[in-house]
């Protein structure tokens, strides 16, 4: 038992050294490019302007008027941390991080116009969480459900299908399924019919149905082409990846034994084959879900999908540096918990990690 | 082990696409520019003439309708000279029953003597109705002062009249109209582009929208005047009539050839792809060769290292990267390698651990080599054969990951890819317009790209890998 406890703490104590290592290679590649220093100097830019076009319309006499900008700049300079320089600046960013005081964002709102990051995130999560989580889970059962099946009738039709589709799922990219199916399900009833079958993209219709069950109805609409892409990219590596893993436990002996000794298919497959696949499984579930936190972010983009990756998307070609730190922080830290969390889960759901 | 590779089918479809697709990056490489994307592709000058965002000529054997072809006459003489007159006559039949989307007047190299010429153009039409387009140019810049003659313009940039957008054209065209029966104001013509309706059409209603017009099938004469010095002349003249449907794969919004861009997306995938894995490759194999070899501290680190790089989310730092180094083409490579490593040190190490343990590796310590000899000469040859596969397989990989980029706008602006049109397509309104020729096969290129390496890699796999050899 203590050398168990011992292996999760170290475990644990790697996973938080990787999440210091990641924020220190992005303060890194911010701060010696000097990327950090120009975008906070065309802030200070924009802001000391502005600061001066009011002004001068209160001060006539130039000289006052400069030295009164010259000190408004001085000050903004050293709230915004420009006194400083990067290799002092972002490490105190890293270190609030930590502590899971995101801060506030430069130029991005949330939908009720707040700047702090924190409420930028509450007001994007549930979206995709909405979007990709559920894509994830339905895909992923079904495609597991699949597997099961046909990972103890290897080489029939349906193998081979699956088979195809899994190869064909790592070269087909989900935004480019998405684009497909907004131009053959959405814009091309409309142009060429004059008919809506679906949404071009966005989550809700504008304005958005005020009665609970039509709003959920008008989400689910919205929701349909995305989870199609989502089920016809994914299905079938799901499908394949069980596959392999019920093959390989099947293969074993012990399995073989338990056929030798006339114990019925139901139960060699539920107790014998089952309970060995589930750690693997779990893994690709729960690794998985925690990608999705950060989205899909080109697919958002296409369905133009108000979530966690278009918000990174936004924080990146609108420069805004505490949101790109802030989100890049949250989606390594999910990833970590969830890797954390698995650690546990082996031991609770494999013997052999416990007694080792 | 040859043959043993193109007996799988799979391996005989994938080695099909993957040679097809060489073959004509090879074609590309010789007969394009290597500046063609800065010189041509992102240069709309280059594309002016070319009718926008109209589908394939191939288009009008799947519709009901015939749309028109493009035309494009120069002329380097006059068909008539008399005294001080000169005149271009084109002859343009039009046969369809979908109107041409616009008329370009192209001149350049004019040299006149005197006073700055009239230069008019009109066309007779087949129901020998006469409309005069433009009475005179003027847009010719006169003599100035202390310029003697002959003056020259029009040298370097040609005059380029485009008829739908000329306040000119547009009035005569609209007076036109009204004569043929149908309410048109100028805005009405201007705002629609209703130029081509009125010059090719007939009237079906008074209505002026585009859908009251229906071709006038035949020949019309257009002709282009010049009146003015007996020895004033204009080097080309030039008469574009936009088509509905273009070249092989249609055109985009600023009228560019999709083949052209399409055809230079070969190369340029295959390089990336190719570059991104095999740099991957090498750095992954070293580091997995002495991470299983030596052992120990090493391979605790460089595992340790390698397992978080393979399961961090990627894109998101991927994006940032490029982002910030700057987008041109190795940048790209460069952040694609560095992510891309991980997966070949963590299967090349444990396929190490497995002959480090064999007799020969044994024999070769005793005999004293040392480890960097059994390095090279004993664990790289029998892994080098797999490493290869995963090569082959880590090519798609990069292609994608670069389409992607290319998709969010972070691509190298100076050379066209699949990913960048698509985006230029998401972006400009390709789904709007349902226009399926921007947007499906570039997408489709990369899928079939990929989908050929991944054939390839399938069919490879068993024959370098021993342990699946068996099953």
């Amino acid at each position: 038992m203590a050398s168990l406890a011992k292996t999760l703490i170290v475990k644990a104590v790697t996973l938080i050294i990787v999440l210091i290592g990641v924020l220190f290679l992005l303060a890194i590649i911010m701060g010696a490019t000097g990327l950090s220093d120009k975008v906070l100097n065309s802030t200070l830019t924009a802001e000391v302007q502005e600061y001066k076009q009011q002004l001068s319309r209160q001060i006539k006499d130039p000289t006052v008027l400069e030295r009164a900008v010259e000190e408004y700049k001085k000050e903004r300079a050293a709230a915004l941390g420009l006194d400083k320089p990067w290799y002092v600046r972002l490490p105190q960013l890293i270190y609030r991080l930590l502590f899971l005081d995101l801060g506030y964002s430069r130029t991005l709102q949330s939908s009720w116009g707040s700047n702090k990051i924190s409420d930028l995130i509450i007001d994007r999560l549930p979206n995709t969480i909405i979007l990709t989580t559920t894509g994830i889970l339905f895909t992923s059962l079904v495609g597991i459900w699949m597997g099961l099946y046909i990972g103890s009738n290897i080489g029939s039709r349906s193998d081979r299908v699956v088979s195809i589709l899994s190869a064909a799922s790592y070269a087909l990219p989900l935004w480019f399924t998405g684009l497909v199916l907004i131009l053959a399900l959405a814009y091309g009833p409309k142009v060429l019919w004059g008919v809506q079958i679906f949404p071009p993209g966005g989550m809700v219709s504008v304005p958005p149905p005020k009665e609970p069950l039509a709003y959920a109805l008008d989400l689910l609409w919205h929701l349909a082409l995305p989870l199609t892409a989502s089920f016809i990219v994914f299905f079938g590596s799901w499908a394949y990846t069980t596959r392999n893993i019920v093959f390989n436990v099947s293969q074993e002996d012990f399995v073989n034994f338990a056929r030798a000794k006339g114990l019925p298919e139901g139960v060699v497959r539920s107790r014998y084959i089952l309970r060995p696949s589930l750690p693997p499984i779990l893994t690709n579930l729960i690794l998985s879900l925690a990608y999705s936190i950060s989205g899909y972010i080109i697919t958002e983009r296409v369905f133009n999908w108000p979530g966690m990756g278009s918000l990174y998307y936004q924080a990146i070609t609108a420069l805004d540096e505490p949101v790109i730190f802030a989100l890049t922080y949250v989606f390594t830290l999910v990833y970590i918990v969830a890797r954390f969390i698995l650690e546990v889960l082996y031991v609770v759901v494999d013997p052999r990690i416990r007694l080792s | 082990m040859i043959r043993e590779f193109f007996k799988s089918p799979a391996g005989l479809a994938g080695a099909a696409i993957l040679i097809l697709f060489s073959l004509i990056s090879i074609y590309v490489v010789l007969t394009f520019p290597l500046d063609y994307g800065t010189r041509y592709w992102s240069n709309p000058k280059f594309w002016e003439d070319y009718p926008k965002l109209v589908p394939p000529v191939w288009y009008n054997y799947f519709v009901p309708y015939r749309l028109p072809q493009h035309y494009v006459e120069n002329m380097y003489r006059p068909s008539e000279v008399s005294e001080n007159v000169k005149r271009w006559v084109f002859n343009y039949t039009l046969d369809s029953d979908k109107f041409p989307t616009g008329i370009i007047f192209k001149y350049s190299n004019l040299t006149f003597y005197g006073d700055v010429p009239v230069i008019s153009l009109k066309v007779k039409r087949p129901d020998g109705r006469e409309v005069v387009l433009l009475d005179y140019d003027t847009g010719i810049p006169p003599p100035r002062p202390g310029e003697a003659a002959p003056y020259v313009r029009f040298v370097e940039n040609p005059r380029s009249i485009i008829l739908s957008a000329d306040p000119q054209a547009i009035r005569k065209v609209t007076a036109f109209a009204n004569d043929l029966g149908v309410a048109c104001t100028t805005s009405d013509v201007r705002e629609a582009s209703l130029l081509p309706y009125i010059v090719f059409g007939q009237p079906l209603s008074k209505n002026c929208v585009a859908e009251s017009f229906k071709t006038l099938k035949g020949t019309y004469v257009f002709e282009v005047e010049m009146v003015g010095d007996p020895r004033d002349e204009i080097g080309l003249v030039r008469l574009v009539i936009q088509g509905a449907v273009y070249g092989a794969m249609g055109t985009d919004y600023l009228g560019r050839d999709l083949a052209q861009g399409l055809l230079f997306g070969f190369p340029v995938a295959l390089f990336i792809g190719g570059v991104v894995a095999l740099l991957a490759t090498l750095v992954g194999l070293a580091l997995g060769i002495l991470s299983g070899y030596i052992g120990g501290r090493v391979d605790e680190g460089i595992q340790r290292f390698a397992d978080v790089m393979n399961n961090l989310p990627t894109l998101p730092l991927l994006i940032l990267f490029v982002f910030v180094l700057g987008r041109s083409i190795f940048n790209i490579i460069l952040v694609l390698v560095v992510f891309g490593w991980a997966g070949t040190t963590i299967i090349v190490r444990s396929m190490v651990l497995s002959i480090k343990s064999s007799q020969f590796v044994e024999a070769a310590k005793l005999a004293g080599a040392s480890s960097w000899w059994i390095m090279r000469r004993h664990i790289l040859p029998p892994v080098l054969p797999y490493a290869f596969a995963l090569m082959i397989f880590a090519i798609p990989g990069a292609i994608l990951s670069e389409a992607s980029l290319s998709f969010l706008g972070l691509g190298d602006p100076s050379i066209p890819t699949w990913g960048q049109i698509l985006q230029q397509a998401f972006d400009n309104g390709a789904l709007q317009n349902f226009a399926w020729w921007w947007i499906l096969p570039p997408g489709l290129l990369i899928i079939v790209t990929a989908v050929g390496f991944v054939l390839v890699f399938f069919a490879l796999e068993p024959i370098v890998n021993p342990r699946l050899k068996r099953q």
